[in-house]
């Protein structure tokens, strides 16, 4: 069994950067992205938050295998048009489908996340801030974000690690991940003990962002007070 | 686009029903792995608040492991190694015996293992939040152990249960189009097989994507229905 780590070293060692960056890279983006679709999910505009809830129902009923494949096969079939926009670069590698696929998906569950610690933000933070003559902008970004991010800490940490094994999905895209090393080199050796690597590789990155998150929890305390 | 929707036509020309009997499929391996994966929860959940140290270890340990792998990296390792261990049990008894695992099992072992870990987490907090006052008082009832949890406290779980179970429910419906990698005949795999001879690709995902997101449409109406019925006794009840 150690035969395969100590032989492969640098096809493990790629297949983890690749998953590692797939799901933190996925995941910020898809933060930045649930962002405005959580400020039209809560807008008054009822034509703003319908279209928000669409989104977000749509993304969460569907599989992730299914957005992939839509992004990576079904745009594929539009590559003249893809090609005349200038956009081909991008939808013709597998990592960069996979990482839209990731953002776009996350998206739609930390936007849920995002809408739940928002509204349960009380009003006296936001009149506080109000007296303070802060603009809306400035409410926003210095009191309803971290706070919000504060208090969803453990459900952000959730869709962390729901996301790093969502991405082993890539790996039936022709990714090199941790999945997608493992499936090659069963091929190679039809020896099973290679997915019992693969699945020491994301035990590790779990342990990897518990620890993290533990910490992040512990420095944020002060912020969860439930005033 | 009549062109595109007539591929969908049912009969030799058309795709239709070929992903008519994967939706069978996929909604049999859903409806064959929930109750099995239901179970276990309750299994899984007990062995967590054991008496004995090492029960305790291994259920969490258990929920820890299928909670943290990737389910594709389960569905693979059981399809592989559960074969293996079938091949190597049934050498014991008949020296050349080989066995065959089919597809559609592995898929259900490896779903009942990875949600059993997800529901023994939602059948833990139901248990708690029914309150140990209840399994007081039925022992003040002189009820046995046993019929205090299947007459008293079970009943009561369901209320907590149901919201949380729903979601997993979601989540499994969207998880069998894994099984598509081992080669089992879902509605994914019929659809990869149409869009290899019609190179479609986008139309017969999008279509697959109507198809689950009016599964998890239904089963959320579903889920109501289940909501009311529980709560039904509850006086001032929300």
């Amino acid at each position: 069994m150690l035969r395969h780590v100590t032989e492969n070293l640098d096809l493990w060692a790629q297949g983890l950067q690749n998953t590692v960056s797939l799901t933190v890279f996925g995941f910020i983006l898809g933060f930045l992205v649930a962002i405005p679709i959580a400020a039209a999910r809560l807008s008054k505009h009822r034509f703003l938050s319908g279209l928000a809830y669409g989104y977000i129902y749509l993304v969460r009923g569907t599989p992730l295998l299914v957005q992939i494949f839509i992004i990576y096969y079904g745009l594929g079939q539009f590559n003249k048009e893809l090609r005349a926009l200038g956009l081909w670069w991008f939808f013709r590698d597998a990592y960069n489908c996979g990482l839209l696929a990731f953002t776009l998906n996350s998206a739609a569950y930390q936007a849920e996340i995002l809408r739940g610690g928002i509204k349960a933000i009380p009003k006296g933070t936001i009149e506080a801030g109000l007296a303070l003559g802060l603009s809306k902008f400035q409410r926003f970004r210095l009191l309803i974000l971290p706070i919000t991010v504060a208090r969803m800490l453990p459900a952000f940490g959730n869709e962390l690690v729901l996301l790093l094994k969502a991405s082993a999905l890539v790996s039936v895209i022709t990714v090199r991940d941790v999945m997608g090393q493992a499936r090659y080199l069963f091929g190679e050796t039809f020896d099973l003990s290679v997915f019992y690597i693969a699945a020491a590789n994301y035990l590790l990155v779990v342990l990897v962002i518990e620890a993290v998150w533990r910490w992040l929890e512990r420095r944020n305390v002060w912020l969860q007070y439930k005033g | 686009m009549s062109d595109l929707f007539s591929l969908l036509a049912f009969g030799d020309d058309g795709w239709g029903d070929e992903l008519l009997r994967g939706f069978w499929v996929t909604m049999a391996l859903a409806l064959v792995t929930a109750p099995c994966a239901l179970a276990m929860s309750f299994v899984i959940a007990w062995g967590k608040q054991s008496k004995k140290k090492w029960v305790r270890f291994l259920a969490n340990g258990y929920t820890t492991v299928f909670r943290s792998l990737p389910e594709i990296l389960t569905l693979l390792i059981i399809y592989y190694q559960l074969q293996s261990l079938l091949n190597f049990v049934a050498r014991l008894f008949v020296p050349d015996a080989s066995i065959s695992l089919n597809a559609f099992t592995a898929g259900v072992v490896a779903l009942t293992l990875v949600f059993s870990a997800l529901g023994s987490e939602v059948v833990r907090t139901a248990y708690q939040a029914v309150g140990q006052g209840q399994a007081e008082a039925a022992a003040a009832m002189g009820l046995h152990r046993r019929q205090a949890f299947f007459l008293v406290i079970l009943p009561q779980m369901w209320r907590h249960a149901i919201p949380a179970f729903g979601n997993l429910w979601l989540i499994l419906l969207k998880d069998t189009s894994l099984i598509s990698i081992i080669a089992v005949s879902d509605m994914m795999r019929y659809a990869n097989m149409a869009i290899a001879t019609t190179r479609e690709p986008f139309f017969f995902y999008t279509i697959l994507a109507i198809v689950y997101v009016i599964l998890a449409f239904i089963s959320g109406q579903i889920q109501t229905v289940l909501e009311r019925r529980a709560n039904r006794n509850l006086v001032g009840g929300r």
